[in-house]
């Protein structure tokens, strides 16, 4: 086990911030935590890596207890934080190399290391300019670069892509999951669940600090009664068509959003057609259709009755 | 990795220029208005002949005496010639006393008399002189009238002219009184040292800024970042003092006289303990780098006020009063060491200041370090 946390409890003042957190992060995988802004996600990986006190609870990594002087703990791991955690006074390059020598003390290592990660985020035309000079885009490449220089085994990513063009979140989102390709193990923060989607193996979901479902992402869709979410656009919806709709076999929900009815079905093959037939039973035109399958937001909404981004 | 972490904060600090500004430019900017200031101020105290306008009359080409007296006192070959004397008739004096060419009128009109316009050290002098030749010319009439047989005595003594004070510089090296601002100035940009080493803290501290939290969860010792970071801020501080004294002295000619590797210890001492003083304030002050630079500012402010910069009546009485708080208070050390090269106080003297700077640098240091040491926070 990479990472093991047993019963972490942080408060703030009377704030509890983590109420008991048991999370175990294996070898190899893409861990996720996601949840809304503020239910613990970066608290519980500052405590992690020892920067906060706790009330209660065990923190081990690769094994070993964590705590602030566990350097040879500290030497696999790397951490891209929230905030971009650069000098300004230092170019791109010094700046990799300045944090990549806190762990890799050789000289000439350490040049091969900086160069193959100035490559790896894309930053090699940019290696002599000031972070002030860098877009918010590549300033998150750079944070990254600082953070893996050093190729850790234990890759730690705190919501790296917030404010981030969607051009640049994609190089971000590809270079993770080259990163664990290479090997390593990552743990990544978001709330923004098509993030975690995309890149996680497994996923725990955080909610004022307590983990409401962990699993992969298909084990927390299965948790749920929604199935897919069907939308067919009318152009002229009569009266009372949302609730016969509603009172169909396995349909959850439906309401109408402009020219378009969304639907939210139970898991099953049929309710598609189901849905048409009775729509063409009733001899109402429709255009477009669409069918989504369940969201994270979804498990999250039917878990706390509240969307994700509230 | 020690010299990787020295050249890189090295780097970091000499590329930020709001610290620059503060910790060298604005020494050197006062410096530069101290010089301006008080170098007019001594440039003052120098003597300048006194221009005076004697008018030509038949009185006064009769007076032989006071003729001689005249040449002998405005004379150009000599260094204390009290007089420059411009001969005149009394319309051409009057205009150059208005115009303010000269301080005063010598005329006989009838007897031996003055006109000044205004009240003045000058005046007073012309004055003090007419009345010292006109009190001698009476005393040797006096004599000869009543017994001319001792009138070469009586005269021998009035020409005979005894100093009874002598000037004692406090220093014989030290020609410039002025010098004890520039001592003030370097003792304020020593302690300035202090936001150098409030960086150093907010470089390795996790609760200061976002690189300080990156730098907190690697495997560098935490006493090998605080020791390689302070030595790149004092090595800066010292830079930066170099430069000072080389502007100071180079430039501005201010005269230390002759104490420079004694002043440059003493420097070097402030520098540490400056350094080491705001490391301190970095971790034992709560609240952001605004907060801690706010306590730092202050404090050092308060230092120095205690060390007597603003008023020495207020060192003295903390000397008096509470010699302790004296002893632990850097600045007075510092300006402790400085006066007692100035006033030649003894090398003991001296070197008791350095090595309590020495200790109490020593003092914040470890301070410092057994706060940083094992750090963890209770919010970020």
């Amino acid at each position: 086990m990479v990472i093991e946390v047993k019963n972490l409890v942080k408060r703030y003042g009377n704030l509890v911030a983590l109420d008991h957190l048991n999370l175990e992060v294996r070898e190899g995988e893409v861990f996720g935590l996601l949840g809304p802004n503020g239910s613990g996600k970066t608290t519980a990986i500052n405590c992690i890596l020892s920067l906060l006190t706790f009330d209660k609870g065990e923190i081990k990594v690769f094994g070993k207890p964590m705590s602030p002087d566990a350097y040879d703990v500290k030497r696999d791991i790397g951490v891209v934080t929230q905030n971009v955690a650069v000098f300004e006074e230092l170019t791109v390059r010094e700046n990799i190399d300045y944090f990549c020598s806190l762990y890799v003390p050789d000289k000439a290592k350490r040049r091969a290391c900086v160069q193959e990660a100035i490559e790896f985020v894309a930053l090699s035309d940019f290696q002599k300019f000031y972070p002030k000079k860098l877009s918010g885009g590549l300033l998150r490449r750079l944070n990254i670069a600082c953070g893996i220089a050093h190729k850790p085994r234990l890759i730690i990513l705190d919501e790296p892509t917030v404010a981030v063009d969607p051009q640049s979140r994609n190089n971000i989102l590809e270079g993770i999951l080259r990163l664990n390709e290479a090997g390593a193990t990552v743990v990544y923060t978001s709330h923004y669940m098509e993030e975690v989607e995309r890149l996680c193996s497994r996923i725990m979901i955080l909610d004022h600090g307590s983990p409401i479902a962990t699993g992969t992402k298909e084990e927390l869709k299965a948790m749920i009664k929604s199935g897919e979410t069907i939308s067919i656009e009318i152009l002229h919806a009569p009266d009372g068509l949302v609730k016969e709709v509603e009172g169909l076999k396995h349909i959850v929900s439906a309401e109408m959003r402009g020219d378009m009815m969304e639907v939210k079905s139970t898991r099953g093959t049929s309710n598609l057609s189901a849905i048409l037939d009775f729509l063409k039973g009733k001899g109402i035109a429709f255009g477009k259709i669409y069918a989504e399958p369940p969201t994270l937001n979804d498990v999250f909404l039917e878990i706390t009755g509240k969307q994700m981004r509230d | 990795m020690f010299w990787n972490i020295f050249k890189t904060n090295l780097k970091c600090f000499v590329r930020n220029r709001q610290l620059m500004f503060w910790s060298m430019a604005f020494p050197l900017i006062l410096g530069t208005f101290f010089h301006l200031a008080f170098s007019g101020l001594a440039s003052n105290e120098v003597f300048r002949r006194i221009p005076v306008a004697v008018v030509e009359s038949p009185e006064f080409e009769a007076d032989a005496i006071f003729r001689q007296v005249l040449e002998t006192v405005s004379a150009e070959d000599r260094p204390d010639a009290l007089l420059k004397v411009t001969y005149a008739d009394r319309e051409e004096a009057e205009r150059r006393l208005a115009a303010g060419e000269v301080d005063g009128i010598i005329d006989y009109a009838p007897g031996l008399g003055m006109t000044v316009l205004q009240s003045g050290i000058n005046q007073t002098i012309l004055k003090g002189f007419l009345d010292d030749f006109l009190q001698t010319v009476k005393t040797a009439e006096t004599v000869i009238a009543k017994d001319p047989l001792k009138a070469l005595d009586v005269m021998a003594d009035l020409n005979r002219r005894e100093t009874y004070l002598r000037d004692a510089p406090v220093n014989p090296n030290v020609k410039n009184p002025y010098v004890t601002y520039f001592y003030t100035l370097i003792a304020m940009a020593c302690l300035y040292g202090g936001f150098l080493g409030l960086r150093v803290v907010t470089h390795i501290s996790a609760d200061m800024s976002p690189h300080g939290m990156r730098v907190s969860v690697t495997p560098t010792h935490k006493m090998k970042l605080f020791v390689s970071c302070m030595a790149a801020a004092v090595a800066v501080q010292l830079v930066e003092i170099t430069v000072l004294m080389i502007y100071l002295t180079g430039i501005l000619g201010v005269d230390f006289g002759g104490q420079i590797l004694s002043i440059a210890a003493a420097c070097a001492a402030g520098s540490l303990c400056g350094a080491a003083f705001g490391a301190m304030i970095g971790c034992v002050v709560r609240g952001g780098e605004w907060a801690k630079t706010g306590v730092l500012v202050g404090s050092t402010m308060l230092l120095c006020y205690m060390a007597g910069m603003m008023s020495m009546h207020v060192r003295y009485e903390i000397a008096r009063g509470a010699p302790a708080a004296a002893l632990l208070n850097p600045a007075n050390l510092l300006c402790d060491a400085f006066y007692s090269l100035y006033f030649g106080l003894g090398q003991a003297r001296y070197g008791r200041n350095i090595l309590l700077l020495l200790a109490l640098t020593a003092a914040f240091s470890l301070i410092a370090y057994g706060k940083l040491r094992r750090q963890k926070y209770a919010s970020l």
